[in-house]
């Protein structure tokens, strides 16, 4: 026996199967065109504009395609644009894959990467090696280690809470994120205010300017496979986000795959950190624009999120150092545009949810 | 062997004294109805959950086809029990229609993709319900009402023997509540085990094969209805005078102040 008739209302009838696939393969070619595009556009734009010739010239010569050389292109492309495109890259889609991942675990679209402290932990690793007189090396390094230890603490804070799930989660991380704000602010304090501390603030802004080949060459490849990590756990989320009862009752396993998908995301966004310093809002932001370009489910919407916010930090990062003629740090660009995009991006939501 | 039973079971909560149950024993079997009232507050949803293995009882075992339910993995116990919780909270905007595919996880893993076999369990169970003009609409965008009827077509797309649900009642129109307990009363015809709590004993009566009563941490009635559903027990459980007024086949219950 059917349960129901005449219950539909005025719902529109959406055709299944390939009608939907097509539009989301279509975006996602879209999105891998755009993020070529703005490769293209990084790699012109600058301090010394180059035409689109005079670069697709550089590789010509670097494939051996042509014999014409054109040296002055080709240490602007070679030595300065393309390395910190290529991060720019890697960081923007790890970032947002984070962000995605995030949300889910976390059943809260309006999460960021940093819930669990990784940022505080972050700067406040990066602030004590600046202080201690690290090189950059160390300092990366500082960044890294100290998110994870502040998102350790918190989860570590948060299994002597009494209960379980995500409440004492978010509980604990708040009290890590806490602490690592207050050492951030102590170390802050006692620093020389004449060189330490302003550069310790220039970090926090975040910037990829520092970014060369040697870094990527050692950063790449941990970056690159927790980013297909995080894509192909995707469909783990969409059972997570359900919350715990009812993903038990799926048989899947909360208690295992929840810590997993967090140490993985988080391992994703410590990395951007040691590697460009703190890159706002893109890891909230552009979930929220793959998920309204394809639809919540996440073994679509993943893909997506990674090549929009590859494309999107690069331009991001074309902005910051081609809108004055000196630098303006990422960090601030991407926390301007991403902040007045989302008013967007909620507009369109709050519609959707009256 | 029975398909679902439970022995001895006890749970308290860490840090109190009183356990919330104590001491169940129950064996349920395909083909019934069961319906489990109880004051806000009793241990119902307790009881589905420990059910379940959800929550692990702190004395007492849970038995699924004889075997004792920690010795089960979480997807072979999802092909045999299916959950329909009291409160589904939709985080994100997933379509009708994926909500419900989600019920063959189970199934064909968390990464595989749905066979044939997986779709023609998700378009019955969309049909079942009802929803197949909503399939394409986000579930945030839902009222209450349908989202419970998404999960139960989720439910059913799961496929499983037993079927347990906390208050599948609420927030559902009135309609809808005699549309529901119809269609359960079906899915036990059918040969499943369906076990829900709720506050209505006058549809349990009508349609339940068998009723629990869980006052006080215990089981303190179980049987067929006509014994269970009585205005005695009910002026017992809920502290209100009432009287019963049987027609039809059916029996309702109203207050019984102005006789006395």
């Amino acid at each position: 026996m059917a349960y129901a008739r005449g219950t539909a209302g005025s719902a529109v009838v959406l055709p299944r199967g390939s009608a939907i696939s097509d539009r989301s393969a279509l975006i996602r070619f879209a999105a891998l065109a755009g993020v070529v595009l703005s490769v293209l556009c990084a790699l012109c734009l600058g301090r010394f504009p180059l035409s689109p010739g005079r670069v697709l010239g550089v590789f010509g010569s670097l494939l051996h395609l042509s014999s014409a050389s054109d040296p002055v292109a080709q240490v602007v492309v070679m030595q300065a644009r393309l390395p910190r495109i290529l991060a720019a890259l890697l960081v923007g889609s790890a970032l947002s894959c984070g962000g995605a991942t995030y949300q889910a675990v976390f059943r809260n679209p309006l999460v960021s990467p940093d819930l669990l402290g990784v940022l505080s932990g972050a700067a406040f690793g990066a602030a004590l090696s600046i202080v201690s007189g690290g090189s950059a090396v160390v300092v990366q390094m500082g960044a890294f280690g100290g998110g994870l230890l502040a998102v350790g603490t918190g989860l570590l804070i948060s299994r002597t809470l009494p209960g379980g799930g995500i409440l004492t989660l978010l509980l604990g991380g708040l009290i890590g994120n806490a602490i690592f704000t207050a050492l951030l602010s102590l170390v802050k304090y006692l620093a020389d205010p004449m060189d330490q501390l302003p550069a310790i603030v220039n970090w926090l802004l975040g910037s990829l300017a520092p970014s060369g080949w040697q870094e990527l060459a050692w950063m790449s490849g941990p970056l690159i496979i927790l980013t297909v990590a995080l894509v192909l756990c995707a469909p783990v989320l969409d059972v997570l986000s359900l919350g715990d009862d009812e993903a038990r009752s799926l048989g899947v396993s909360v208690r295992v795959m929840r810590p997993a998908l967090i140490v993985l995301a988080t391992l994703a966004c410590a990395m951007t950190i040691s590697m460009a310093g703190i890159i706002g809002w893109i890891g909230l932001l552009v979930p929220h624009v793959a998920r309204l370009l394809v639809g919540a489910e996440h073994r679509g919407m993943m893909p997506v999120t990674a090549l929009l916010g590859a494309g999107g930090l690069v331009l991001a990062d074309t902005c910051a150092r081609s809108l004055t003629t000196g630098e303006v740090p990422l960090g601030i660009v991407t926390q301007l545009f991403g902040a007045l995009a989302f008013v967007l991006v909620l507009r369109r939501l709050r519609r959707g949810v009256e | 062997m029975t398909f679902l039973c439970c022995e001895g079971l006890t749970f308290c909560q860490p840090g109190r004294k009183r356990p919330v149950l104590e001491e169940i024993d129950l064996a349920l079997e395909p083909g019934e109805l069961v319906g489990l009232l109880g004051l806000n507050g009793a241990g119902k949803s307790t009881l589905l959950r420990l059910l379940m293995g959800f929550v692990m009882p702190t004395s007492g075992e849970v038995l699924l086809e004889g075997r004792a339910l920690r010795e089960w993995s979480a997807s072979a116990i999802a092909r045999r029990l299916a959950y329909v919780p009291q409160n589904h909270v939709a985080s994100f905007p997933y379509t009708v229609r994926r909500m419900v595919e989600l019920g063959r996880v189970p199934y064909a893993g968390l990464t595989g993709r749905l066979g044939a076999a997986d779709r023609a369990a998700v378009e019955a169970a969309l049909e079942r319900m009802g929803l197949e003009a909503l399939a394409g609409r986000p579930v945030t965008e839902l009222s209450g009402g349908e989202r419970q009827r998404v999960v139960l077509a989720r439910a059913i797309a799961q496929d499983a023997r037993g079927l347990l649900l906390d208050e599948p009642m609420t927030g559902l129109d009135y309609g809808h509540q005699i549309r529901l307990i119809a269609l359960l009363h079906d899915l036990a015809r059918e040969g499943r085990l369906v076990m829900l709590t709720s506050h209505r004993p006058e549809e349990l009566y009508v349609r339940a094969s068998r009723v629990l009563i869980l006052d006080h941490g215990r089981i303190e009635a179980d049987g067929p209805p006509q014994d269970v559903v009585t205005a005695q027990r009910m002026s017992a459980l809920y502290g209100v005078p009432l009287r019963q007024m049987d027609h039809a086949g059916n029996r309702f219950f109203h207050h019984g102040r102005d006789e006395e």
